[in-house]
């Protein structure tokens, strides 16, 4: 089965010849990246195990131009399915999308070549994970440009809006589903679960999701989605290479370039922490927001019990936290110093109120 | 007997003499209410920063959108703040007259009215006691304008009111708009109009109608005063190419109009605005004449420097030793450094000269101070405020809605004798 079958079953590999295993031979040179190393050799797991896997990451020689064939299309169908999805705020139509996806593959090789101390594949494995990022942010911007925009009236639909503000807990998500990953390639009886973890860690929506935004000229949002398609990334990569590690997808300690794989894995491992410092971050504003909201929420009888809240958005991110109230009263409401003064009272930081009211008094009028 | 009528009231409600500040502590705090909100609050916080340090005492500010109506709401329910800036002096002369503000003490007085501007000290002194101070003075009647766009289409700055009155109709061959105009500015809605017609009066009419008018000793139903409204109104609103259309106009927020300056298209050539307005603009806007924006002021007749100034007059509501402290920081010389880049200048005389400001626009601000001839303080901020923020705005809103003019003088003639504390009451 070829890689791209990893993220999905649905992207289906035809083609039985691909999913041969290697001879011997062929198997050993694979081991090596194509350069014979002396001593080399698997400990943890049997030769048809590892040649599986190989077999399941890497397309070389006469495999290598159909697999970028059928990597390229794709890619280009599930970003535009993914896109469309978000357009239409269609939670299933993404998860669709995830399914078709073929960026799993690549990833997981390259926490194996980082495992295995590859170089050559590594480059390789790379190279097409940024082309494939560049084409899906392409893709999603195309949809986003064709896309009719009426549908998606005067605000952004909640799917993509959801991609665009990542947190702590998508990191989370991503090291188990990264490590699930790892798991599924190395036993070859689970398989099955692979297209949950394709789906879990949901690459192709944060790509369509930038190029959405950048053609909207949101590049704020474009930017956090970013962050979401990089959090994963990092994840898996590192998840993927510590289970298959776990898992004895191991070369011998005799013949492999220690430092290197050392080196591999803690770039991987810093990477991680460098999109954990905004998400930690971007969690922590999260949190302080929902607190901002709940003692609006908890101010406003005390400031005006005659208004009920029909809007609130606060954001906690600038240099001033800032809160956009609208109520609705039988009259004018009390002035917004008022609401602003008892907010800081409890809140201890400086804060911007805005307030805007609308009257919900009932007019009645009926022609004859 | 209005006034004593208003104190009682205020002196029932217990408000008289008592404020929201707490007995002074090991950690003394004021209250300060400021109209200064967004990007304008921002850089006055930096000002209290520096207070808070001089004086060792806590500054708690609350700014609002609409100072004027908070202000007298609360004074009435008894919340009154400590300190309050408010730029009109008929405000301050009404608080006096309900006796809700102290007189400053009578050193830091005495050196204050040395430095007030010609025809400020009679709005904030009252028998010889004074009650407010200037924090900051503003150039009114700049004219914003795109020194790149007026090179690309040969414009000239003009010298004189006739020239720019040619510049003008010579703007209505070109696709941008004349004039960048917005009034809308929820209640306050129109106060961009009200600075155009005492521009106009003064320039037109000159010095005496326009002390007399600020005064109420000359009627908005005058006809001289009706000729500025007139006036006024043919150079902006006459023909859709000088500002656009009436509801376009209405409808743009005050803050925003500016912005049709600016982009590669821009939508307006000229936009009139006091010097404030540079803080509304982004940070990286360069002005100058190699800038991105540069000003002008709006032209004499007879090529003159008419200016009109507009000021935040700090006002104190309690007379405990750290509420004087806090007002003397923010008179003294070195505030108005501190809150530099904002788009004012602190009241020349002190010892301040526009040597002193590092800002090349602020000081060009101190230096038109110093050259201005003659130099007078904003007319409707004079008023009572029912008269000057309320009516006079309103009034402009009804001309360009295209309502009769007269019926619009009368109507703010009518109402002289309101009074915002006693109409909110």
């Amino acid at each position: 089965m070829g890689a791209s079958d990893q993220e999905s079953p649905a992207g289906g590999e035809a083609d039985e010849s691909a999913r041969r295993v290697p001879p011997q031979s062929a198997v050993d040179a694979l081991l090596s990246g194509g350069r014979r190393r002396s001593g080399l050799r698997h400990t943890g797991l049997d030769r048809d195990r590892v040649a599986a896997v190989i077999d399941d990451l890497f397309f070389e020689g006469p495999r290598r131009l159909p697999y970028l064939r059928r990597f390229g299309v794709l890619l280009v169908l599930s970003t535009t399915i993914a896109a469309f999805g978000l357009l239409a705020d269609s939670a299933a139509v993404v998860i669709g999308a995830m399914l078709v996806a073929p960026l799993l593959t690549p990833i997981v090789a390259v926490s194996a070549c980082i495992i295995q101390g590859w170089v050559q594949r590594l480059a390789a494995s790379v190279s097409l994970l940024v082309i494939g990022s560049f084409a899906g942010i392409a893709t999603g911007w195309f949809v986003g440009l064709i896309g009719d925009p009426t549908a998606v009236s005067t605000a952004l639909p909640g799917e993509l809006l959801a991609r665009t503000t990542p947190g702590l807990l998508d990191l989370g998500i991503a090291v188990a589903a990264g490590a699930a990953a790892g798991y599924v390639l190395v036993d070859r009886e689970a398989t099955a679960a692979l297209p949950g973890a394709g789906i879990a860690v949901a690459l192709v929506p944060p790509l369509a999701t930038v190029g959405i935004c950048l053609e909207f000229g949101e590049g704020d949002l474009a930017m956090g989605a970013l962050l979401l398609y990089v959090t994963n990334l990092a994840a898996i990569v590192l998840a993927a290479a510590l289970t298959m590690l776990a898992m004895g997808f191991v070369p011998s300690l005799g013949g492999v370039d220690r430092p290197r794989v050392i080196a591999g894995l803690a770039v991987a491992g810093a990477a991680v922490v460098a999109v954990a410092i905004p998400l930690g971050l971007h969690t922590q504003r999260v949190v302080q927001d929902r607190q901002l909201n709940d003692l609006v929420v908890r101010t406003v009888p005390d400031w005006d019990p005659s208004v009920n809240i029909t809007d609130l958005h606060v954001d906690t991110s600038g240099a001033r936290d800032q809160v956009e109230l609208q109520v609705a009263g039988p009259s004018e409401p009390q002035p917004a110093w008022r609401l602003a003064d008892l907010l800081a009272d409890a809140h201890g930081d400086p804060l911007r109120v805005e307030v805007t009211s609308v009257s919900d008094v009932e007019a009645v009028a009926e022609v004859r | 007997m209005r006034a004593a009528i208003v104190f009682v009231t205020l002196a029932v409600l217990g408000v008289a003499g008592c404020s929201t500040g707490g007995e002074p502590g090991p950690e003394p705090e004021v209250v300060l209410f400021s109209r200064f909100v967004g990007a304008e609050g921002e850089r006055f916080d930096e000002l209290l920063a520096h207070v808070e340090e001089t004086t060792g005492v806590r500054v708690r500010h609350v700014a609002t959108g609409d100072l004027e109506a908070d202000l007298v709401e609360r004074i009435q329910v008894g919340e009154t703040p400590d300190i309050a800036l408010v730029t009109e002096a008929g405000l301050v002369q009404e608080l006096v007259e309900a006796g809700a503000v102290e007189q400053f003490p009578d050193e830091l007085a005495g050196e204050l009215l040395t430095a007030l501007p010609e025809g400020v000290e009679e709005e904030l002194a009252d028998d010889g006691g004074l009650y407010a101070g200037l924090v900051r003075v503003v150039v009114k009647g700049l004219v914003w304008y795109r020194p790149d766009v007026f090179e690309e289409y040969g414009f000239e700055v003009p010298e004189t009111w006739d020239d720019l009155e040619a510049l003008v109709d010579e703007m209505a061959e070109v696709d941008p708009v004349a004039w960048c105009v917005g009034l809308a500015a929820g209640r306050a809605s129109g106060w961009p109009g009200v600075d155009w017609i005492e521009a106009v009066l003064l320039r037109h009419q000159g010095t005496e109608l326009y002390d007399a008018w600020a005064n109420g000793e000359v009627q908005f139903g005058d006809s001289d005063v009706r000729q500025a409204w007139e006036d006024a109104r043919d150079l902006v609103l006459r023909n859709p190419t000088n500002a656009g259309l009436p509801r376009e106009v209405l409808a743009r927020p005050v803050h925003e109009a500016q912005e049709g300056l600016l982009g590669d298209e821009p939508d307006c050539l000229l936009h009139e605005q006091a010097s404030f307005a540079r803080a509304w603009l982004p940070e990286d806007v360069d002005i100058g004449p190699d800038g991105d924006l540069d000003v002008f002021l709006l032209p004499d007749t007879d090529g003159g420097s008419t200016v009109i100034v507009g000021a935040d007059l700090v006002v104190a509501f309690d007379d405990r030793p750290e509420v004087w402290s806090v007002v003397e920081a923010l008179l003294g010389p070195g505030a108005a450094r501190s809150w530099e880049g904002d788009g004012g200048v602190g009241p020349l005389g002190r010892g301040a000269t526009p040597d002193d400001y590092d800002d090349p626009f602020e000081r060009r601000l101190a230096q038109m101070l110093v050259d201005a001839e003659p130099l007078r303080y904003d007319a409707s901020d004079q008023m009572p405020p029912a008269v000057g923020v309320k009516a006079f705005a309103e009034g402009v809103l009804e001309l360009v809605r295209g309502s009769d003019l007269d019926q619009i003088l009368d109507d703010v003639d009518d109402t002289w004798s309101d009074r915002l504390l006693e109409a909110e009451r």
